[in-house]
């Protein structure tokens, strides 16, 4: 196998490549388009930043009754009189002419109108916005994951002298020029559709960042220039010594100078929903951090910087498993399997954390604003926590499935084999406990035969309690499929083998019970407070039971034989669907989060603080927004491959030949 | 099959599952349908009266259907919060200083933790307190006048005479200071205005 | 025993477990799970049976051999004839009208309201309670007769939708959505005061809050054919007949 992959190796840098077709996209011509799009970035944003007419329409928007309706506070018994903020908008327009008011630095935000919204015949703005945003955050997802584990694979690579990581690596940076560059023309698409279709939003919000935005298109150029030295640079550099060092250190700027991108965007959507330093009318009180550093700035930059690991992983392993499925040599069904596994290995392994990252947030939604977490989590949205447990749970199963079809890599997988069963039984029931609903659709016959909403039994599945537990075991258990996988092609030689079984398998069964009676005791025979607080040690028990497996695992297997030889490429093809799922699923689940996330600020642009006044001002329902989501994923997913198939024209034949 | 083709046959049918059960399978619930909803506009408190413009502010702005509502359990009821007044501003566990039932109201709204409800509190160290938010801070603001209206709903819903006074006053200029919203003690007026808001009622 | 025969048996086997809360308590699983339950245990079984490529190969050898085997002609024949006629059999079953009714979210017992007004007074309901409970335990033989008397009352007025046994099911109650309420049990009236009884009876289903959802309840407004006291007395006579107790006040 070795001499082929080094042959291949060498053949990915030869000239041919680079003045390949793929070369449209994948170099000078998309930075030079990049920096183009920068540039007009820049100008638009600095148009709009100044104080301009959008604030015009403001001033005839408020109805009569607001100047000649005056009030003195009264609460209690006491009719004192007290100092009270301006109470309309004019009032407040007036107070900032005068002298006290001047101390304000931003403009407030205007009282919108329908007349304020531009139309377009035949296009609906939120619809087009919406794709739009979703396709570049898909893209910048996409983007910005790559990097993080290509730097990663680098370095491993580098490390170990494993020249598989490097040519992965450098397979995948090649591939991330070409959505770079697609990344930046949705982006501008977004820009523009924003700008058409909602001028007095952009004109407020680039009121209160405007330096933010400015270093914004910094960082972008930062970002640019080192993801191109970055790339073009990998051949020349790959000395293995000094210079490969500095490539590194390039990697890591590149990756450092994509994530501060990404944060800074993310302040800007989070203002619009936990707004900050900011007065009651919108105006910026102090400085732009207090508004960047709002309330759910940080919960968001550590969900999506996870998620976005995962994501990346996921849509690389549905590449090489699509390339493992064209395969025709055994090399090449080696070197895509084993670049499917680790990168379903990385995006499984990312994806863990985030129901924590989104408790997090979730968490802090709550604590900003009761009423912006009860939409989200009981009211209007609940279900659609039904839809997102479906989703993840069928990222569990395709995690699962590929470990149990790996095990067939080597002969001593056979030995396990017939555990699958018993795992696939406990998974089954975590999962219908998972995503049993707590408010149930009743038909009328059932309704009266249960006599009311609830059912007797499975209410109490419904609680957050059982959900709690039943991903804590479904975790655990997943975690026990990719044991057994790692058992699958070894045998320990150490005479207290057994042993050591038998202590990990009780470590497992007393973490269940555990979490069980935790979920269970605390759940439902104690009063509210403990509900919650139970999920803690619940986490901290799958943890523990996670590191101390892996320890005793360690030691078993530290001197052991290989059994059965195992073998990249042996997996049945169907197995490399599973990889296929993962990576749509993400990708629907993403749009439809994201459209949550947004949605819970129901009519407002920026909640509280600026009201959408516009015709489509009200929440669309799940089914809709899960068609348009669709849309969005099967555009993506065809630009995707669209995107794969031209970075691969010019590398036709190399692993093949 | 060309591996390709079979590869976007499988997406396509699983995006096409998810969004099937999503259209099919989850009830379409409370988000006024997927059709356009006319602006609603909320009348004056001087055309509507105290009580009904009380009762826009109870589901709508003010949010308080979305926890005291008896299908959540989340939050007591409020149809005999009115009638039950005295026996809670004159109970050990309170701690605020009403002196009667409007005071009491008021205060709760701004100040949820002086009186808890048995079994509607969470622990904050040793403290229990109310889950409840400032109704007059934060995303849900209420001014002076709409606290007094959800005040005139809420004992027209216990089938009580309507004895609050809605604050009326003149407002000069020189009265517009740049304060922050005000804690509980003073309460921000706002004048009325046409607005658009979401019914979220049982 | 062939493994696609098991798979058959696995999701049947999930199929009559689903149900049989339904058959044999009453307390049906609804269908709207059931269908998404046995998605998902179809889905795991059949990810199981193929993550080995023996096992594979072993379940889906009998479809394979249907489609291609040529001494299983006559077979294939009648499978692919059956095949369709069981899809148009589901399809009709799917569009074949009925007339359940929409679905709708209802709280059962919604709040009261602090003060009713009838019988020309007004009523505090938080604080209302039996004139005729203290008799149980001043006067015994008055209360039992007192109890007859509710007993009467009830007869010939309730047993026709709350039935004979009290338990909600009677002449008229299957014609009604909602249901009449049974009074047995430890999750209706045992859960509520007697003051809410009252009201009930008292205002029936026009009485009830517009905040407590979409009710079409056919309860009729007591007030105008029974006087005060009668209707005390069918509430002392309906918690003595089902053994409860009504709710102290506690708040």
């Amino acid at each position: 196998m070795g001499s082929s992959v080094n042959h291949s190796y060498s053949l990915l840098y030869n000239k041919r490549e680079r003045v390949a077709f793929g070369g449209l996209w994948s170099s000078p011509a998309s930075g030079a388009l990049s920096l183009v799009l920068l540039l007009l970035t820049v100008l638009l944003f600095g148009l709009l930043t100044l104080p301009s007419a959008a604030y015009a329409v403001s001033s005839d928007g408020t109805s009569d009754t607001a100047a000649s309706v005056t009030a003195t506070a009264v609460t209690g018994d006491e009719g004192a009189k007290l100092k009270v903020p301006p109470t309309s908008f004019e009032a407040y327009e007036a107070q900032r002419a005068s002298k006290k008011g001047r101390k304000k630095k931003g403009p407030p935000a205007p009282v919108l109108e329908a007349k304020d919204y531009p139309e377009v015949e035949g296009i609906s703005p939120r619809v087009t916005v919406w794709l739009a945003a979703q396709m570049h955050l898909w893209f910048a997802a996409f983007v910005l994951a790559v990097p993080i584990f290509v730097l990663i694979l680098e370095a491993i690579g580098m490390l170990t002298g494993d020249r598989r990581y490097d040519r992965t690596a450098y397979e995948f940076i090649r591939v991330s020029i070409t959505a770079y560059s697609i990344t930046a023309i949705t982006g501008g698409l977004l820009l523009l559709s924003l700008i058409v279709f909602y001028p007095a939003v952009m004109g407020y919000m680039s009121s209160v960042f405007s330096s933010s935005m400015l270093g914004y298109g910094l960082l972008f150029f930062v970002e640019s220039i080192t993801l191109y030295i970055y790339y073009y640079g990998w051949g020349v550099m790959n000395d293995g010594g000094g210079l490969k060092r500095l490539h590194l250190l390039i990697g890591l700027l590149l990756n450092i100078s994509g994530t501060a991108l990404m944060f800074i965007a993310n302040a800007w959507v989070t203002f619009m929903m936990s707004p900050a330093g900011v007065d009651k009318f919108g105006a910026l009180k102090g400085g732009v951090f207090a508004a960047i550093n709002n309330h759910l700035w940080h919960p968001m930059n550590l969900h999506r910087f996870v998620a976005n690991i995962a994501y990346g992983g996921s849509i690389v392993g549905a590449y090489a498993a699509y390339k493992y499925l064209s395969s025709r040599t055994e090399a090449s069904r080696a070197h895509y399997d084993w670049m499917g596994y680790t990168a379903s290995f990385i995006a499984i392994g990312a994806l863990l954390p985030i129901p924590f990252a989104g408790y997090w947030l979730t968490a802090e939604i709550y604590s900003y604003s009761q009423q912006m977490g009860i939409t989200l989590m009981g009211g209007v949205f609940g279900w659609l926590f039904i839809v997102q447990a479906v989703l993840i749970g069928a990222l569990f199963l395709a995690a699962n499935y590929y470990l149990w079809c790996g095990m067939g890599r080597t002969e001593g997988g056979a030995r396990y084999t017939r555990y699958i069963k018993y795992i696939a039984v406990v998974l089954v029931l975590s999962f219908l406990v998972w995503f049993t609903p707590h408010n149930l659709v009743l038909t009328a016959t059932e309704t009266s035969a249960l006599g009311g909403q609830y059912h007797p039994w499975l209410k109490s599945l419904g609680l957050m309690p059982a959900k709690n537990t039943a991903v804590n075991i479904m975790v655990i258990f997943t975690y026990i499929s990719f044991l057994l996988y790692r058992r699958a092609g070894k045998a320990s030689t150490a005479p207290w083998a057994k042993q050591a079984t038998a202590v990990e398998v009780g470590l497992f069964g007393a973490a269940i019970a555990n979490i069980l009676f935790l979920g269970v005791y605390y759940g439902y025979y104690t009063d509210n407070v403990y509900k919650v607080v139970s999920s803690v040690p619940q986490v901290l028990t799958t943890l523990v039971v996670i590191v101390g497996s892996l320890i005793i695992e360690w030691a078993i297997f530290r001197r052991s034989n290989t059994v059965g030889g195992f073998k990249w490429g042996r997996m049945p093809d169907r197995s490399q669907y599973a990889l296929v799922l993962i990576a749509v699923s993400f990708t629907w689940l993403m749009g439809l989060m994201g459209f949550v996330r947004s949605a819970i600020r129901q009519n407002w642009h920026v909640y509280s603080i600026m009201k959408d006044a516009s015709a489509e001002a009200y929440t669309p329902s799940i089914a809709y927004a899960a068609r348009v989501v669709s849309v969005g994923t099967i555009i993506f997913m065809a630009l995707i491959i669209f995107i794969f198939w031209l970075s691969s024209l010019g590398k036709r034949d190399e692993i093949e030949g | 099959m060309n591996n390709f083709l079979k590869i976007a046959l499988f997406g396509g049918l699983l995006i096409l599952f998810f969004t099937l059960f999503s259209v099919y399978y989850v009830p379409d619930i409370g988000t006024d349908g997927s059709g356009k909803r006319a602006a609603r506009v909320v009348l004056p408190i001087e055309e509507v009266g105290p009580v009904a413009y009380g009762e826009e502010v109870y589901y709508g702005r003010g949010g308080c259907a979305h926890c005291h509502d008896s299908a959540g359990g989340r939050a007591p009821l409020l149809d005999s919060v009115v009638a039950l007044a005295p026996s809670r501003y004159g109970s050990a566990g309170y701690t605020g200083n009403a002196t009667n039932v409007i005071g009491y109201l008021s205060e709760s709204m701004t100040e949820p933790s002086v009186y808890v409800v048995d079994g509607y509190g969470t622990l904050l160290g040793k403290r229990i307190v109310s889950p409840m938010p400032d109704v007059s801070s934060g995303p849900i603001s209420l001014d002076a006048v709409e606290i007094a209206a959800v005040i005139a709903y809420l004992q027209d819903m216990a089938g009580l005479e309507v004895t609050v006074e809605i604050p009326q006053a003149e407002l000069s200029p020189d009265e517009l200071l740049p304060v922050d919203i005000p804690k509980p003690a003073s309460v921000t007026p706002k004048p009325i205005e046409t607005e658009q808001s979401e019914r979220k009622g049982p | 025993m062939h493994r696609l025969l098991k798979f058959f048996l696995i999701v049947l086997g999930a199929y009559v477990l689903l149900k049989l809360p339904g058959l044999f308590f009453g307390i049906p699983v609804p269908s709207s799970l059931v269908l998404l339950y046995l998605f998902f245990v179809a889905v795991v079984t059949l990810l199981v049976m193929t993550s080995t490529e023996a096992s594979a190969r072993s379940l889906f050898a009998p479809i394979v051999a249907i489609v291609e085997d040529p001494a299983l002609v006559r077979r294939r024949n009648a499978i692919f004839a059956v095949l369709p006629v069981l899809a148009a059999l589901v399809a009709y079953q799917v569009v074949l009208p009925d007339n359940e009714a929409n679905i709708g979210f209802r709280a059962v017992h919604p709040a009261p309201p602090a003060l009713m007004e009838a019988y020309g007074k007004s009523f505090d309901l938080t604080t209302l309670e039996n004139p005729l409970r203290p008799v149980e335990s001043t006067d015994p033989v008055r209360f039992a007769r007192l109890v007859k008397e509710g007993g009467d009352i009830y007869y010939s007025n309730c047993l026709f939708c709350h039935g004979a046994k009290l338990d909600g099911r009677g002449h008229y109650a299957h014609a009604l959505d909602p249901r009449p309420l049974t009074f047995q049990g430890v999750d209706t009236i045992a859960q509520l005061q007697e003051s809410y009884v009252f009201w009930r009876i008292v205002k029936g289903g026009p009485g009830l809050p517009k905040q407590s959802g979409p009710w079409a309840s056919s309860m009729p407004v007591w007030e105008a054919e029974l006087s005060e006291e009668e209707v005390w007395k069918v509430i002392l006579f309906i918690y003595d007949y089902t053994g409860n107790r009504p709710r102290e006040w506690s708040r």
